[in-house]
């Protein structure tokens, strides 16, 4: 049977809805962008290897229904969670103002193991959007609250310009791997009838 | 422990469901891809017209319409006729003169609530504009506003006073209605929560609604061609933003999905606004070119969906636990492996359910899809006795649930995969979400009976 030991980190980014979550992603692991992506509905999830350090990792990210009235599909979509990427809009306060609040529901919902140390990315997006004339968050006022949250790493990024978007997805990889555990992928040439004889707890993360 | 190679699996996997015997319909999901079935066509223009009494207008057999568009759906040419009655606006023992009647009561009831609705509107962007830097330009001042609640006020719109008892009574569910309870008065009078919420809805269904798929666009040629002024002058209208560079006839659908979410928003504030909505209000803005006949044909489709969309999720998960039991009850052996893998939820089917179908099926498909749906739940209300139990060859009866028989029968047809590949929940939902655009309606609905026939019974007892 072919196994082998892969790095696999669980990245869950969310936000309030339009603040370009599915974009952020799709520039990351596809150069794409596009004004069009449609709401996303429940969740979907794109991968992609990154070289950290001296290690190949498989990150695998997951994009989220931006609406509160979804967040309680969570739990299904949370679990073994590494890294939890939250996406603001620097042209709209109250997408500022839930970050809070998206924070605390994934605590609840994801249940980490140490929620004190539980690795946060903030990202300030869309800071394109008329040369910076229409943004009302400061990047002080945005470093001041994940100051406040135990220092979360902060980044202004441009989904549409591709701005920052490698960096922070990079950084996230790296402080997701302070918070991993090593996954054992399974990649089957051969299949098992006997149940569970060949699946572990440790197999997927989900 | 039985390790077995790939090839040896199909053979596996065969034997398992003729020795079984619980696998009635198996053989067929092993090649999918390569079964193409369009078992009837759509009920025709000439059949529709000729369905009907020449003297009164009324249908002469509604059931035999009933079981046409079952089988097919409805030719395009007839479906703006055709929906009112399979999403029960007009009785199928209406006259002519009857249905007409109703039309206008309905088209006068669309229009009280699309004035309230201005009035709310110009409030949220108002407020807006005190809670925000960003610029006023689209924004109304809120004096404006003001003044034009007092003006409705005082005409009597706002409250729901210029509405017939008759008009009340012919809204299906118009008790849901604020401004006919009063509860709506003034905006003044909302809950600081209710109007966060209209807030809220007012953002993100404009967010949503220029991201729409201009997918009907070939279906449409009346509004495809609409002109630039008239999709500004909406889009101005409704207060659109970011939407300039979309081309005018989806600028302008754009904002006939913001017109009519918005008065669906007021009529039935339980629900609001929730993303997925604009998707389903889509073919209908597409397909009816009157907003009042979109709207109503929309509210009457929502009766049914929006449990999809309560805070609670009681609809939606009574739905995934349904699929659930079915694909037990159909497929043990994929049941097993979804349990080996802690995937009985079924939560990849969530998108799925929550807007039926509308992202895995093209927009044609959708449209012949919920026709069918729509006839089904019509067809189980009439009759469910004569129509399920006929002699001899096994028939699937009209269900209120197809849509869930449906789903069912797409995860069993990529059944091979998920047993073979998928070693986690994750893996089933990327291959549900990658069913985008790779489904053939009519395979799926032919299988979907299969599985209706031999376990609708089963389900509904056992339930």
């Amino acid at each position: 049977m072919a196994t082998r030991k892969r790095t696999l980190l669980k990245v869950i980014i969310l936000g309030d809805s339009g603040v370009g979550k599915t974009s952020l992603m799709n520039q990351f692991v596809n150069k794409k962008f596009s004004n069009q992506y449609k709401a996303t509905i429940g969740a979907d999830f794109l991968t992609k290897e990154v070289q950290v350090e001296d290690r190949l990792v498989t990150m695998q990210i997951w994009d989220t229904a931006g609406q509160e009235r979804f967040q309680s599909l969570g739990v299904a979509f949370y679990r073994g969670a590494d890294c939890c990427v939250l996406v603001y809009d620097v042209n709209l306060l109250k997408s500022f103002e839930s970050l809070s609040n998206w924070r605390d529901e994934f605590l609840v919902q994801a249940s980490p193991s140490d929620p004190e140390n539980f690795p946060f990315m903030v990202l300030g997006n869309k800071v394109d959007i008329d040369g910076g004339n229409s943004r009302v968050v400061s990047e002080k006022r945005a470093k001041t609250w994940c100051a406040s949250k135990g220092d979360i790493p902060y980044f202004e990024t441009s989904a549409k310009d591709d701005l920052n978007v490698d960096v922070a997805f990079q950084c996230i990889a790296k402080n997701a791997l302070k918070n991993e555990t090593d996954e054992e992928i399974y990649l089957p040439d051969t299949i098992d009838f006997s149940s569970g004889s060949t699946h572990t707890s440790s197999s997927c993360s989900c | 422990m039985l390790s077995v190679t790939v090839e040896t699996f199909w053979v596996e996997i065969s034997d398992g469901m003729a020795v079984g015997g619980a696998l009635l319909y198996g053989r067929r999901f092993q090649m999918p891809s390569k079964r193409h079935v369009r078992k009837s066509l759509p009920l025709t223009e000439k059949q529709w017209r000729d369905a009907f009494d020449s003297e009164t207008g009324r249908l002469i057999d509604g059931e035999k319409l009933l079981q046409r568009v079952r089988r097919g759906g409805v030719d395009a040419s007839i479906r703006a006729e055709v929906w009112p009655f399979l999403l029960s606006l007009y009785d199928f023992e209406s006259t002519y003169v009857e249905r007409e009647e109703e039309k206008l009561l309905r088209r006068q009831e669309y229009e009280g609530l699309l004035k309230c609705c201005k009035v709310v509107r110009e409030k949220v962007a108002s407020q807006y504009m005190c809670n925000t830097d960003r610029h006023a330009s689209t924004d109304m001042p809120a004096t404006i506003a003001n003044e034009q609640v007092h003006e409705m006020s005082d005409s009597g719109v706002i409250d729901g006073s210029s509405t017939s008892p008759e008009q009340k009574q012919l809204a299906s569910g118009s008790s849901k209605s604020p401004f006919e309870q009063g509860k709506l008065a003034r905006w003044e009078e909302m809950s600081a929560h209710m109007r966060r919420e209209f807030t809220m809805w007012h953002r993100i269904m404009r967010l949503d609604a220029i991201r729409v798929s201009g997918e009907w666009v070939p279906h449409s040629p009346s509004q495809a061609s609409v002109s630039k002024r008239a999709a500004n002058q909406l889009a101005m209208d409704v207060g659109l933003r970011e939407d300039e560079n979309l081309e005018p006839c989806l600028r302008h659908h754009a904002a006939r999905l913001v017109s009519i979410l918005e008065v669906y928003a007021l009529y039935d504030p339980e629900t609001g606004y929730c993303q997925g909505m604009g998707e389903l209000l889509s073919p209908f803005v597409a397909l009816l070119d009157e907003d009042y006949q979109a709207f109503w044909c929309f509210s009457s489709f929502m009766n049914a969906v929006r449990q999809n969309f309560r805070l609670d999720e009681v609809g939606i998960q009574r739905q995934l636990q349904m699929v659930s039991n079915l694909l037990k009850l159909s497929d043990p052996q994929l049941y097993k492996h979804l349990e080996m893998i802690e995937a009985v939820d079924c939560f990849f089917i969530y998108r799925m359910v929550l807007i039926l179908m509308r992202r895995e099926l093209t927009f044609e498909q959708t449209i012949s899809f919920w026709e069918i749906l729509w006839a089904d739940k019509t067809a189980a209300r009439f009759d469910k006795v004569k129509i399920s139990c006929r002699k001899g060859k096994r028939k699937a009866p009209p269900t209120d649930d197809l849509l869930l028989y449906v789903i069912a029968a797409a995860v069993r047809q990529r059944r091979v995969f998920i047993m073979e590949k998928c070693r986690c929940m994750d893996d089933v939902l990327n291959e549900c979400n990658n069913m985008s655009g790779n489904l053939d309606v009519w395979s799926l609905l032919d299988d979907a009976r299969d599985l209706v026939a031999s376990y609708h019974h089963k389900l509904v007892t056992s339930a």
